[in-house]
């Protein structure tokens, strides 16, 4: 046998072994969601999937053109309605350009792979999502992280190795907290650094008129990039990255994603302008959507669920170990409360968390329900056995011994 | 006045010997506590990654950590020799001067 099928081989087999240790399905073979369920999986965060204004900007779309030209997106034109959205996009942003791209993935690898020399340092909060990380590693750069939203630990590095890039996300989608981006512009403006703020998870949802995190905090000039997956409040499927003209202009021919790979669709342009005008008027359904889920953090909190450092949409039950979180899959499913199993590579060894992601449309009846259920299953899935339980302060433990 | 001298050098190794001690227990606990593994579970010599299947990330989270507690700076480019805790009791040494 080959090097290259001996690898496989025992990379299937590990794969194989690692499932089996989880007791029974996490992903495939879990049973689907019923209409009377309770869905906690998706990031569309003010439920605009199914907004009529989207729906009907999609299909009109889709009855007029189809699929579109299917081509790179080198070759669209200033006419393009993908141009038009880029420059509302930038505008609503407070951004000087906006460039569009397929996903979140893309903008994150393309920019960096464009913009970060090689052997450049980028610093990167260990939490960073991965598709920074795949960035640092296309651009054959040097990846510098620093521990998790810790600015002096950061600024520590930056003095050992000389200015860079600083990469984090704005929200955490693991941990849901958000970073601490004044002083990480502090920090970039005393090292010389440039900074790109991931706002997947804050685009839509804070901000003035839902702009993210960097504008509500009046630090636009400050940020150089900002890049976000518009699967997220946006409710569809492509990525952008606000920048400078100049980068925005020099983008298209250097990133290589957005070179070799086909440009968007035309339906996915139209949706995504019909979603930007429906999250611009959102400020109700963000309202909503911040008081349930401070609502059900504090339920969690009072029933004895370790949650910190979430202060978001994003909450994660944290059972620590893969078995650990497919115990409580199954005992939520079973309530009709579906959440989001993440296991490494999502997260690091022994940090395997049940996600719940909030959105702003449930009922005060969903709140209660999802809250019932978690009560329900504390003994069953052993909760006062977690190291997170054990974390808690003694006078929150009393909570779990109910 | 000699064993006025011998007693003083004696309290003052034990007086060491308790802040090395202290030390020591403290290294672990960060240590233990980032890896998410028990104190008791971890020999000095356990390589965090291969034996503890620690993420090699969360070793970023330790050093960080350290630093804070121990207020020193250290190399990253220590970290492969920081792969076990008398690997990071050694680092920490040189780099404070202990």
């Amino acid at each position: 046998m080959s090097g290259e099928l001996s690898f496989l081989q025992e990379r299937l087999q590990a794969w194989n072994a690692r499932q089996a240790s989880w007791g029974g399905p996490l992903y495939r073979g879990r049973p689907t969601p019923r209409n009377t369920d309770l869905t906690l999986m998706s990031n569309d965060y003010l439920a605009i999937g199914g907004h009529p204004a989207v729906l009907d900007a999609q299909v009109r779309s889709l009855r007029a053109q189809g699929n579109g030209a299917l081509m790179s997106g080198v070759f669209t034109g200033d006419s393009d309605p993908l141009r038009r959205l880029e420059a509302d996009l930038a505008h609503w942003l407070g951004a000087p350009s906006v460039m569009l791209s397929q996903s979140g993935w893309s903008a994150n690898v393309g920019l960096i792979q464009a913009v970060c020399p090689a052997g450049g340092s980028v610093y990167v909060d260990e939490l960073a999502h991965a598709s920074l990380w795949e960035g640092i590693s296309a651009a054959h750069a040097v990846a510098r992280p620093f521990a998790h939203n810790d600015t002096e630990h950061l600024e520590r590095t930056i003095r050992q190795h000389g200015p860079g890039l600083i990469a984090f996300d704005t929200l955490y989608s693991v941990t849901g907290d958000l970073c601490p981006l004044p002083d990480l512009t502090a920090v970039a403006r005393r090292t010389g650094c440039d900074l790109i703020a991931d706002e997947s998870h804050t685009l839509g949802v804070l901000g003035p008129q839902g702009g993210g995190l960097v504008p509500s905090l009046g630090l636009t000039d400050a940020v150089a990039y900002r890049t976000a997956s518009l699967a997220k409040a946006f409710a569809g499927r492509a990525g952008l990255i606000a920048c400078s003209p100049e980068v925005a202009g020099y983008l298209p021919y250097h990133s290589l994603g957005a070179v070799f790979s086909s440009t968007l669709l035309p339906h996915d342009v139209a949706g995504l302008s019909a979603a930007l005008g429906v999250l611009r008027t959102a400020d109700d359904r963000r309202e909503r959507l911040e008081q349930h889920s401070r609502h059900l953090r504090d339920g969690l909190t009072a029933l004895g669920y370790h949650i910190a450092p979430s202060e978001s949409q994003i909450i994660p039950l944290q059972p620590g170990t893969e078995p650990g979180v497919r115990r409580l899959q199954q005992a939520l499913d079973a309530r009709g409360v579906f959440g989001a199993a993440f296991v490494p590579p999502s997260v690091p060894v022994r940090r395997c968390v049940h996600r719940l992601s909030v959105h702003s449309e449930l009922a005060p009846a969903d709140l209660d329900r999802v809250l019932d259920a978690c009560a329900a299953v504390r003994d069953e899935v052993g909760l006062r056995e977690w190291r997170s339980t054990r974390r808690l302060p003694t006078r929150r433990t009393a909570a779990v011994h109910h | 006045m000699q064993t006025t001298d011998l007693r003083d050098d004696h309290s003052t190794r034990t007086r060491d010997h308790r802040v090395t001690g202290v030390r020591d227990d403290r290294i672990t606990e960060i240590v233990c506590d980032r890896l998410e593994i028990e104190p008791g579970e971890i020999a000095e010599t356990d390589r965090f990654v291969e034996e503890h299947g620690a993420d090699s990330l969360a070793l970023i989270g330790v050093l960080a950590a350290l630093e804070k507690e121990f207020r020193v700076t250290i190399d990253q480019n220590e970290m492969p020799r920081m792969a076990h805790l008398a690997g990071v009791r050694q680092v920490l040494a040189e780099t404070a001067g202990w």
